[in-house]
This record gives C-alpha cells, sequence and structure tokens, in this order.
C-alpha cells in the first residue's frame, strides 16, 4: 500500500507555497528504488501532455517506511479547466520496478481555486 | 462526476469521461474470434499478417493486444512502426535504425500500413528477414494474409459508454444510434463527439441526473 499525506489534508495550494508532503508505504515485495514525484499533465480532448517538476528517490527502500519532504510548490503553471483541456497537478508515489502505484491530484494557483476557462455567454477557449 | 448543473455551466475537461486518456485505457473487446485462436491463426499465417477494417473499428487497439501477447510469452522484442495519413513511405533514417535493431525473430508492427505506397510496401516487405514476424493494419485488405476484420456495433458502442460513464438511457440509446450511423461505425469519432456533447451539457454522465 502506497500513500501521500498532505498537510492537514488539504488539496488546493498556492502557487509557491512551502508544505510538507508525507510518502508512506508498505509493500508486498521489496523494491528498488520508490520515487515521489510532483507532475503536471494535460487531460482532455487531445494527446496528454505530461511534465515531472520535481521527484524524490529513495533508493533500496524498508518494505515498510514512511518520509515527510518539506517542498516548495512551483509558481507554474495555474491549474485550470476548459472544455477541451484542463492541467491537472498531482503528487505520485511509485515503487519500482513492480510499478504499483498512488496519485493525489492538487489544485495549485495563486489563490489556490482552479481557473476555469468561461466566457461571459458560456462559451470558452 | 460532470454534470451541467454543477453551477460551472460546463463540464471541466478533466472530469469528461470521454477524454482521451480513458479511451487509452480501453482493452479490445473480442467477439468473433479469441485472442487465444487469434495467436494461433497468426502462428499458422507464418507470423506475417493483417488486421484489417475501416477507420476507429479497433484495428490499433487489437495490434497492440495482440503485441503484447506475443511479447510476454515469448523472448521476442517488438518494434513499432506508426504512419499517419499521407506518409507513403518510411523515412529511411528510420527503416535503417529498425532493421539494424531488431532481431531474427523479433515482430515488427507497421500501424497503417495502407499509407504506403505499393512500391514502399514491396520495399520494406524485402527488408523483413525471414524469421521476423510482422502484424500490420491496413483500412484495406491484400498487402499481408488477413488475420482478422475488425468490426463495430452500435452495442460495442453502448458498451464502451457504459465502462466509460453510465450506462445510457432509452433516450441516450437512440442517440447513439444516430451518431453511430453518423460517423459509420467509426467508434473513435463518435466518442470524440460524446465528449463534446459531454463537455456542453448534452450528455449527462451522472447517474442522479439521468431521467427515467
Amino acid at each position: 500500500m502506497l500513500e501521500i499525506l498532505l498537510p492537514d489534508d488539504r488539496t488546493s495550494f498556492e502557487a509557491g507555497e512551502v508544505i510538507d508532503v508525507t510518502a508512506s508505504w508498505s509493500l508486498e515485495t521489496p523494491a528498488d528504488v520508490v520515487e515521489l514525484r510532483l507532475l503536471w499533465n494535460t487531460v482532455g480532448k487531445g494527446d496528454r501532455n505530461l511534465s515531472v517538476e520535481k521527484f524524490w528517490k529513495y533508493e533500496q527502500p524498508l518494505n515498510r517506511d514512511r518520509v515527510t519532504e518539506t517542498i516548495q510548490l512551483p509558481t507554474a503553471p495555474y491549474s485550470f479547466s476548459g472544455k477541451l483541456v484542463s492541467l491537472v497537478w498531482a503528487f505520485e508515489l511509485i515503487a519500482l520496478p513492480g510499478g504499483d502505484s498512488t496519485r493525489r491530484e492538487i489544485i495549485l494557483s495563486p489563490d489556490a481555486q482552479e481557473i476555469l476557462l468561461t466566457s461571459r455567454s458560456g462559451d470558452d477557449e | 462526476m460532470a454534470s451541467i448543473e454543477s453551477g460551472r455551466g460546463f463540464c471541466p475537461a478533466r472530469e469528461n469521461p470521454f477524454a482521451s486518456e480513458h479511451l487509452q485505457k480501453i482493452r479490445y473487446r473480442f467477439s468473433n474470434h479469441s485472442l487465444t485462436s487469434l495467436l494461433h491463426r497468426f502462428e499458422v499465417l507464418n507470423r506475417r499478417a493483417a488486421i484489417v477494417g475501416p477507420q476507429g473499428h479497433g484495428k490499433t487497439t487489437l495490434q497492440k493486444e495482440l503485441a503484447k501477447a506475443i511479447t510476454s510469452a515469448t523472448y521476442v522484442r517488438t518494434y513499432w512502426v506508426k504512419l499517419r495519413e499521407g506518409d507513403r513511405k518510411i523515412p529511411r533514417t528510420v527503416l535503417d535504425e529498425l532493421f539494424s535493431q531488431a532481431g531474427e525473430f523479433d515482430l515488427i508492427c507497421v500501424d497503417g500500413a495502407e499509407q504506403l505506397s505499393w512500391w514502399n510496401w514491396k520495399k520494406f516487405l524485402r527488408q523483413l528477414r525471414k524469421g521476423q514476424g510482422c502484424l500490420i493494419t491496413s483500412h484495406r485488405a491484400g498487402l499481408l494474409p488477413t488475420l482478422t476484420q475488425c468490426r463495430t456495433s452500435l452495442s460495442l458502442l453502448a458498451d464502451l459508454v457504459t465502462e466509460l460513464a453510465f450506462p445510457p438511457d432509452a433516450a441516450q440509446q437512440k442517440e447513439l444510434e444516430l451518431i453511430y450511423n453518423r460517423h459509420r461505425g467509426d467508434i473513435r469519432q463518435a466518442i470524440r463527439e460524446l465528449y463534446d456533447r459531454c463537455s456542453n451539457g448534452l450528455w449527462n454522465v451522472s447517474p442522479t441526473d439521468v431521467t427515467m
């Protein structure tokens, strides 16, 4: 089991905010490495874009462990959603080579709110 | 779940169940033939065969499924050549790299082989080594012996909608029929239309929004 714990269980953060993120795992089979990633990806009608912005590697991990990282969140890009595309930030925790993983999506923007791309008429993009 | 009643006036892309990332996770649904029977037939055809069918009928999904099964059951590696509309030839550098890396019994998959000109297709075939397998997708039969013909159906579209979102109600079933016929069985295009309908609030995917 892999788990990502966010401060006060919040999922919305201001861009550039400093937070403590805890990665916790209990593995049935030993892993070579456990990796915590902070990334964004797009989701929508077209192809998916993905960028891993930061990562932390724990080599030869214990089968059961818990690590807390103090992380300064990036200042951009902001989380946004329109009809055609959304930009989604997430933490992912993955054990390799097995590939067991977990993901927690977060919102990142100046006021910790997802930016919605809508026009007054209700059309967007 | 996506709902126009959310107050946002539209369905955000990340909540759209018909987004491309969800489609990529869909597995091929075997109907006429099982995976085992297709793998057997591929061997019978001396490991050179074509998956034939119109656009959006599941050829590439089946090709990936078969390639995965072949490589997981044997020691062969798979090499991919993906051709887009208008690609009349495979660039020389790609061919050189492909044939310098592919081993004697490896599998070479060509997606969209009908795009190649007759001359370039023959040239490609000539470069294949004796033991190398070749699994292609093509809109037309005749490039290699046909392994299977991919077909879609309205019930398949309804199954996919159920998997991606929720079972369509009676009114949505009628809409699905129109969409399916409009795109002549091209499931990919049908689902793209459903994406648009969902994003504009014209296709409810939340069970609580469904009017019975």
